[in-house]
């Protein structure tokens, strides 16, 4: 499960981040929006309020101003009377004042305020109805209702009520505190809602990823369902799908490397045997040669006797290359077994011997005998090696030299075939391991030998390896695995 | 096997760092955003434009005096608009006189302190006799007549369906020096035969919306006031018992030796009124419902007939 943490980390991350991102600031713009709308609303509700208490007071006021017009001294102090009423009646009237056209204060309440009454409206604003909300030095937030009093086109002055806005304040600050735990508490539950979904998203991926890495493609078993009918599970379906491709493909280019194989063997094998009936008929020529001496002179019992101990060791040279091909043949129906690769390269080079003599070549063995086993399938260990020893064979000219060294190396063992031929281009290199790709005359080679020993050592767990240069010889080597588990008891 | 590598190229690492970083951001915006959203201070714009043309606070101003029929509220309602009609077309700024009673209304007209008044019929009547002040106006009724009744209005209770069944009742009437008042005390009672002293009261009250309240109320079982002032009143507990004979409306008078340059831009303009048209564009509107129906010329001697009713004695009149 470590494997797929980070997939789900990050994918959850993701999710959270962009969406939650996403849905968090739409929250915080609709809250944003709301509050102020709200803000708004409250405002004006409060200066519609604060209007219409103003006119209701207005209405006395005019009245007032109308008898003190009308009744002269006889009525002067009704409109301050009605104001300190006015304010002592309402708690939240932090001010009344009521002003003539000129500017001048007609009368005021509370009478101690004022020095501390704000600055009239504009003289352009007095014959409108006005208002304004501030923070005032003395009264602190107001929310100020300023009315004309007039009737029709009849202007006495204005007269100006300055109530308390703190409760307006109250309300707006209520209403963000609402606002932003709403908003918080809806975004929370958006983001554990997210977590959720997304952790069941990753869940079913990481099910997948599980089940990719699982995958053998040896008669692996159908994955298992995501247990969903949604994406994943179309996505566990097709990966099935894509399983059973991979497998059939695998099949099939099992079945070409078989093939492959069995063509590069049938060529080894003309190769071999042409220098087996090589090795056979040099002996059978002796033997024809000395059934004709012995038959045109058979009273020549001295030379009979020498022809037949001649017969006799040619024949004993041909068994002998019969039961070294036997040996050779013998292996062919075996599999993985432990095998000691040194006597394994010895008995292939000695199906060489004839042939190598005959090009002059000269070849060297450093075979250590204390190697340990290697968990190989036999004939193919000797294809690979055959194939290397054709492949110096065909490199080098006559008088030329083959090194076949073996050793321990980085807890496995080595098998290195190295002469000193032609050499390989630095431009083929990479190419040489291609099926098909080879460098020899048309028909002189298959261009199979190296793709072959590169399948045949990889699919044992081995790698081979090549160093070579123009003119400069090629050292092809063969790494492999020891055999662990019998190397204590085998040595 | 080849193994997907899930781990993001970008450094996730940086995650344990964006957290703090983010809530951190959060917080300062929202302190940021709080002070936004409580600073509330704000200008509310003008909702009521009320404003007085400028070219006329230069012109002359001329007080027109009118007598106390109405509450000075309704009064200022109803006849302001008129003067802002006037001083709007006349090269006058035409201010209301309000004055404390009837008789205070001539006073202002003798005078001079006003150039014209809104009397009543039978104030005029008396003050013509006395001092010669003069009509030059009168208005329209909703029929565009020149003339106008007064009405005798009772409460449902009180069981009146004519006049007679006033004995005993308590009466409601307006001002004495009004034409609804002497038309019912003066004239209709004795000729029906009744005195002042057969009702069990009779209140003079100072204004007509006075009258007209007591008997809604059930104060009074009857009240005599203007006819214009109860037609809308059907259905809300009163009816009519009696209307007077059509009289010449109330006049806006002058002085005999008026300033015949102002009184006639004045009749100009208010003669202009044309009772459809300016209906129609909302010019009266506002006015007193006496007067939305425009104006006509008025002489004295329309006003015989309301002598002929009250039998003015000019001996009564207060001189002051």
């Amino acid at each position: 499960m470590s494997n797929t943490f980070p997939m789900q980390a990050t994918l959850r991350m993701r999710i959270l981040l962009v969406t939650g991102g996403v849905l968090l600031a739409l929250l915080l713009i609709i809250s944003q929006v709301l509050l102020f709308q709200w803000r708004e609303i409250i405002i004006a509700k409060q200066y519609d309020s604060a209007v219409a208490v103003a006119r209701t007071f207005a209405v006395a006021v005019i009245d007032a101003l109308i008898e003190e017009e009308q009744f002269g001294g006889s009525r002067e102090g009704m409109l301050q009377t009605y104001l300190d009423d006015f304010t002592r009646s309402l708690d939240n009237v932090k001010y009344v004042v009521v002003r003539n056209l000129q500017d001048q204060t007609l009368a005021l309440s509370p009478a101690q305020s004022a020095g501390a009454i704000p600055a009239a409206a504009p003289a352009a604003g007095r014959q409108q109805t006005a208002g304004r909300l501030f923070r005032d030095p003395h009264f602190a937030w107001v929310i100020e209702a300023r009315l004309p009093l007039h009737i029709a086109g009849k202007v006495w002055g204005t007269a100006a009520i300055g109530f308390d806005a703190a409760p307006i304040r109250k309300q707006v600050r209520l209403l963000f505190v609402l606002l932003f735990v709403t908003t918080m508490i809806v975004s929370c539950a958006t983001l554990v809602v997210l977590h959720f979904l997304a952790s069941r998203l990753t869940a079913s991926l990481s099910r997948l990823v599980k089940e990719i890495d699982s995958v053998e493609f040896a008669g692996s078993p159908a994955s298992p369902s995501s247990g969903t009918v949604d994406d994943i599970a179309f996505l566990f379906d097709r990966f099935d799908l894509m399983k059973q491709r991979i497998e059939q493909s695998l099949a099939q280019i099992e079945s070409a490397q078989r093939q492959v194989y069995q063509a590069e063997k049938l060529a080894s094998i003309g190769r071999l045997a042409s220098g087996v009936a090589h090795q056979v008929n040099n002996p059978l020529h002796g033997i024809r040669s000395c059934l004709y001496a012995i038959r045109r002179e058979p009273e020549n019992t001295a030379q009979t006797q020498q022809y037949l101990a001649l017969i006799e060791e040619e024949i004993s040279n041909i068994e002998t290359v019969v039961q070294k091909l036997l040996g050779f043949a013998r292996q062919r129906a075996s599999a993985v077994s432990r095998l000691d690769i040194a006597a394994a390269t010895r008995k292939v080079v000695s199906l060489f011997d004839l042939r190598l003599k005959e090009k002059n070549l000269r070849v060297t063995l450093d075979l250590p005998a204390d190697l340990p086993l290697v968990a190989i399938d036999h004939q193919l260990f000797q294809e690979v090696v055959m194939n290397l020893l054709l492949n110096s064979y065909d490199a080098v000219g006559p008088g030329g030299e083959i090194t076949i060294t073996a050793g321990r190396q980085d807890g496995g063992v080595f098998l290195t075939v190295k002469d000193n031929g032609i050499g390989i281009r630095a431009e083929d290199l990479p190419s040489i391991f291609d099926p098909f790709f080879t460098t020899k005359e048309i028909g002189t080679g298959t261009g199979l030998g190296l793709a072959v020993c590169q399948s045949i050592v990889e699919r044992h767990g081995g790698r081979i390896s090549v160093q070579s240069a123009a003119g400069q010889g090629a050292a092809f080597t063969v790494t492999l695995r020891v055999d662990e588990d019998h190397e204590s008891s085998d040595h | 096997m080849t193994r997907l590598d899930p781990r993001p190229r970008s450094g996730w690492r940086r995650t344990p760092l964006l957290l703090p970083a983010g809530l951190l951001a959060i917080a300062a915006l929202t302190a940021l955003f709080y002070l936004i959203v409580m600073d509330i201070a704000r200008e509310f714009p003008p909702a009521q434009a009320n404003t007085v043309d400028s070219l006329a606070l230069q012109k002359p101003v001329v007080h027109i005096g009118v007598i106390s029929r109405y509450r000075p509220r309704i009064l200022y309602r109803g006849y302001q608009p008129i003067m802002d009609y006037l001083t709007a077309n006349t090269p006058y700024r035409f201010e209301l006189l309000l004055s404390q009673d009837y008789n205070e209304a001539l006073q202002h007209l003798i005078t001079r302190r006003a150039s014209a008044v809104f009397l009543g019929s039978y104030l005029y009547v008396k003050a013509h006799a006395k001092y010669g002040v003069i009509p030059v106006l009168k208005p329209l009724n909703e029929n565009f007549l020149p003339v106008s009744r007064s009405v005798l209005i009772a409460h449902p209770q009180a069981a009146i369906t004519s006049l007679r069944d006033l004995r005993g009742k308590k009466l409601a009437l307006p001002a004495r020096e009004s034409f609804s008042s002497h038309w019912l005390l003066d004239y209709e009672l004795a000729r029906h035969g009744l005195s002042p002293g057969d009702l069990a009261q009779v209140h003079n009250f100072p204004h007509h919306h006075t009258v007209i309240a007591q008997v809604l109320n059930g104060n009074f079982d009857a009240g005599v006031t203007r006819e214009y002032l109860v037609k809308d009143l059907d259905g809300h507990g009163v009816h009519a018992v009696l209307y007077s004979d059509p009289i010449p409306s109330s006049p806006i008078a002058v002085a005999a030796n008026y300033d015949r340059e102002l009184i006639a831009a004045l009749k100009t303009a208010l003669l202009a009124v044309n009772q459809e048209e300016h209906r129609r564009r909302g010019t009266t509107r506002d006015w007193d419902g006496e007067f939305v129906n425009g104006f006509v010329e008025a002489w004295d001697a329309d006003y015989a007939a309301v002598a002929a009713i009250v039998a003015v004695d000019t001996t009564r009149l207060d001189s002051r």
